[in-house]
Parts: structure tokens; C-alpha cells; sequence
């Protein structure tokens, strides 16, 4: 077998399904031939298997060449591969955060921790199954034939829709990602399921555990926690709020950072309320009652702090929320 | 070739070049084909007018353009080999007129846009 011939197998070997290759093996064998023999023409002489070596490995890597008779080497292509990896995270974060949620609650309801359990398992299942149906569908409209236009077809006209005059202004404030959304909002609305339970009855186990924590300690809270309480309720509240309403519209970040001063502003009246009325620990002389006061006057510093963060992203101008702006925008005023 | 230009990478000429020399290239392998020829006899030919074009380029985009309806292909012996000559289709010869006039006035532009830089 000459090196030729071994050559053509390779390449032959490595031609994607469906090519004719008898064809293109033969068309490929014909190029090369004819290059040797125009060589020997020139040196008057058969080349030696060096130099035929040479002459086919100046054609290419079987494997390279082969893969030129490839139609699209790409499952997802370029153009669709940012609205698919958006698509992915948007399935993912909905149903994943469904289920979770979902899971909890009714752990939470039923006290049985295994339920979140199952619905994790559930979820990573799930995963799997979304990751393949999104890719499925995207490697299928990247393959289905549109006359060379995107839009020609039923999924690409839907992600292609669009409309210059929903764009956001340049100096507006960034749309809220719906993943962190989310899960701002599961965090906040378990909080609050925890603290409603924990205000009627000794079921809860965050309250439980303090109960028993402060019993073997022989001590009680006092009634003055009261407001912190219903502040952090209300707080807590709010922040579910304004995650699920910036989840459904992501560009209502002024009433989403309006909803988040309001939260800190609660939370943080009730604390200085509970500060104001101490003692916080019976017995009243103990050393816990001087950590209810450091976790007190922490739990305003950090509030206040989040209330000035709202605030100052609340108040600061327009064109100071895009670090850059475009050369043709700042040219033209 | 590499473009030497400090601050660039390395590769930036070849792939800039090559973005260029795409369209050009079936182009004139339309051209070409308006005189029957097989492969070899058409990379010949190219590489003698100024443009080279390799073999792993040529036969996958002859094929194309064959499955475009712009060339038909047959198989023939000449000097005892079977060797496989291209020719432009009367659509093809058409769709070579109108790419040829759109590189003309591309070309116009350019030179207007060049001088005047």
C-alpha cells in the first residue's frame, strides 16, 4: 500500500456520515497524483518517499481535512448562543426555585426535614432534563432550514423580537438578574414563614432551639423584643415583595431599591424600639443582656448602612449608572 | 505571515486577511469555471492569476456551490485517470455577474474611502 493509499484511507476513515466518499477520496487521490507527477516532470525522476511524504503532508491532518465536508460543526451557533445560555439560566433558576420552594414549604408545614431532601434530588433531576430539552430545541432551530435568516423561523422570530423604543435608557439603573432575584426572594419569603410560625407557636426549630439554649442558661427573652420582632416580620415582608416584583419585571429597579429602603427603614425602627426598651434578657444582671445589646446596636449599624446604600443608588444621577458611555453619545451631547 | 506589529496578537493579520479573502475566492473560482476544469487544472489556474487557494478549501467549496445549483460536475477519464470537471451553471454564470458588479462598486468605495483617508 502506497502512502498515498494510506493517506485516503485516513481521511476516507474520518469523512463525516452521509459525505459520498468515494467521491471526494477520489477527487482528493487526483490532486495529489497530479502533484507528484507534475513533481517528477520537474526532477525527471519518480520521487523518492520522502518527498511524496511531503506533498501530503503539505495537503493536511487527514482529520482536518476531512472535517472541511462537515456542513455546521457547531451544535448552537454564535448568534444563538447568548439567547440560549439566557434561556437555560431563566428555565433553570424557575423551575429549580420552584421546586425548592416547594420542598421547603412543605418541610416547613409538615416539620419534616426529608421532604427538602426529596425535592433537592427532585431538582437535580430536573436540571438534567431542562439542560437537555433547552439544547435539544436550540441544535434543532440552528438546523432548521430558514433561507439563511434567522427570523424565518417559528423560535427565531420569538427571540428575535424586539423593539427599539423598550431598550433602556443609557443612565437607568440595571435590570435586577432574575436568579438573583429569585433567590432574594426564597430567602425572604422562608424568613418569614419561620418568623410567622416561630410568633404562635413552640413548633418552629429555630425557636425551639433558643427556647432550650436560653433555658439551660435559666433565662427568658423579655417582651421588650417585641418590636424587633414585628419590624424584622415587616422587613422581611417587604424584601419578598420587591424580589418577586423585580423577578416578574427586572427593569423596575426604582421600586425594587424604594421597597429595600422601606424594608431596612422597618426593620430597623423596631430594632432601635426593642433597643430603647431593655432590658432585652431576664434575669436583667446577666452577661446575656450586654450580647442582646452588641447583637442590637450591630443588627442598626448594619441596617443603617443598607438604608444609605438604597438611598445613595436611589439619588445618584442618571449618567452615573453606566461606567462608559458609547463615543458617538458623548459626541453628540 | 505574521504582522509583527507590536501589541497585537500574533495570528490577527492571517485571520483578517483570510475574513477577506473569502468571498473573493468563490468569486473567482466562479470565474474559472465558466472553461470547464477539473480540481487540480483549477487550483493551477488560480495560483498562476495571483491567488492561491489550498485543497482542503477548493473541493469542499466546489462542493458546495455544486449543492448550491451554481456548478454541475461530472466524472471523465483524461490521461488514464478519472478525474471530476466543474463548470458554472447558467445560474451560477449568472449569480458570477452580479457578485462580479458588486465587487466592482465594493471596490469603487474602497478606493474613494482610501484616497480620501
Amino acid at each position: 500500500m502506497t502512502l498515498l493509499d494510506r493517506y485516503l484511507y485516513a481521511v476516507q476513515s474520518d469523512l463525516p456520515k452521509g459525505q459520498p466518499a468515494g467521491d471526494i477520496i477520489a477527487e482528493i487521490g487526483d490532486d495529489l497524483q497530479s502533484q507528484m507527477e507534475d513533481r517528477e516532470a520537474t526532477l525527471g525522476r519518480p520521487l523518492t518517499e520522502d518527498e511524496q511524504a511531503a506533498i501530503i503532508k503539505t495537503y493536511g491532518h487527514p482529520r482536518r481535512i476531512a472535517a472541511r465536508y462537515a456542513g455546521a460543526q457547531y451544535l448552537i451557533g454564535p448568534e444563538l448562543l447568548p439567547f440560549y445560555w439566557s434561556t437555560l439560566r431563566l428555565v433553570v433558576t424557575i423551575v429549580i426555585a420552584i421546586e425548592l420552594l416547594g420542598g421547603a414549604v412543605s418541610a416547613l408545614v409538615s416539620h419534616n426535614g426529608n421532604l427538602f431532601f426529596d425535592a433537592l434530588y427532585a431538582a437535580f433531576h430536573s436540571l438534567i432534563w431542562i439542560f437537555s430539552i433547552v439544547t435539544i430545541a436550540f441544535a434543532l432551530n440552528e438546523r432548521v432550514p430558514n433561507n439563511g435568516n434567522m427570523n424565518g423561523n417559528t423560535m427565531g422570530t420569538w427571540m428575535f423580537r424586539w423593539d427599539p423604543r423598550r431598550l433602556p435608557e443609557p443612565g437607568a439603573l440595571p435590570p435586577v438578574p432574575r436568579n438573583s432575584s429569585l433567590a432574594e426572594f426564597i430567602a425572604n419569603f422562608l424568613a418569614l414563614l419561620v418568623l410567622l410560625d416561630a410568633g404562635g407557636s413552640h413548633r418552629i426549630p429555630l425557636d425551639t432551639l433558643l427556647a432550650n439554649a436560653l433555658r439551660n442558661m435559666h433565662a427568658t427573652l423579655t417582651p421588650a423584643w417585641h418590636p424587633a420582632y414585628i419590624g424584622t416580620v415587616a422587613g422581611t415582608a417587604l424584601l419578598s415583595f420587591a424580589a418577586i416584583t423585580v423577578f416578574v419585571r427586572p427593569r423596575l429597579t426604582v421600586l425594587h431599591e424604594v421597597v429595600r429602603a422601606m424594608s431596612s427603614a422597618a426593620t430597623m425602627t423596631g430594632v432601635a424600639l426593642t433597643l430603647q426598651a431593655g432590658p432585652w434578657i431576664r434575669p436583667t444582671d446577666g452577661p446575656l443582656n450586654g450580647a442582646a445589646l452588641y447583637i442590637l446596636v450591630s443588627a442598626i449599624v448594619i441596617l443603617g448602612f443598607q438604608w444609605t446604600n438604597s438611598v445613595r443608588i436611589l439619588l445618584r444621577k442618571p449618567g452615573n449608572h453606566t461606567p462608559t458611555q458609547p463615543r458617538s453619545m458623548s459626541a453628540t451631547g | 505571515m505574521e504582522n509583527g506589529i507590536a501589541g497585537l496578537s500574533p495570528g490577527l493579520f492571517d485571520s483578517l486577511r483570510l475574513e477577506l479573502r473569502r468571498g473573493c475566492l468563490t468569486l473567482a473560482v466562479l470565474s474559472q469555471l465558466r472553461t470547464e476544469r477539473y480540481g487540480y487544472t483549477l487550483r493551477k489556474a488560480l495560483a498562476e492569476a495571483g491567488l492561491e487557494i489550498d485543497e482542503g478549501t477548493l473541493y469542499p467549496l466546489l462542493r458546495r456551490l455544486e449543492s448550491q445549483g451554481l456548478l454541475q460536475s461530472e466524472w471523465r477519464e483524461e490521461n488514464k485517470r478519472r478525474k471530476r470537471f466543474y463548470r458554472l451553471l447558467p445560474a451560477g454564470e449568472q449569480i458570477y455577474i452580479q457578485l462580479s458588479a458588486e465587487l466592482q462598486r465594493i471596490n469603487a468605495s474602497l478606493d474613494r474611502i482610501i484616497a480620501e483617508a
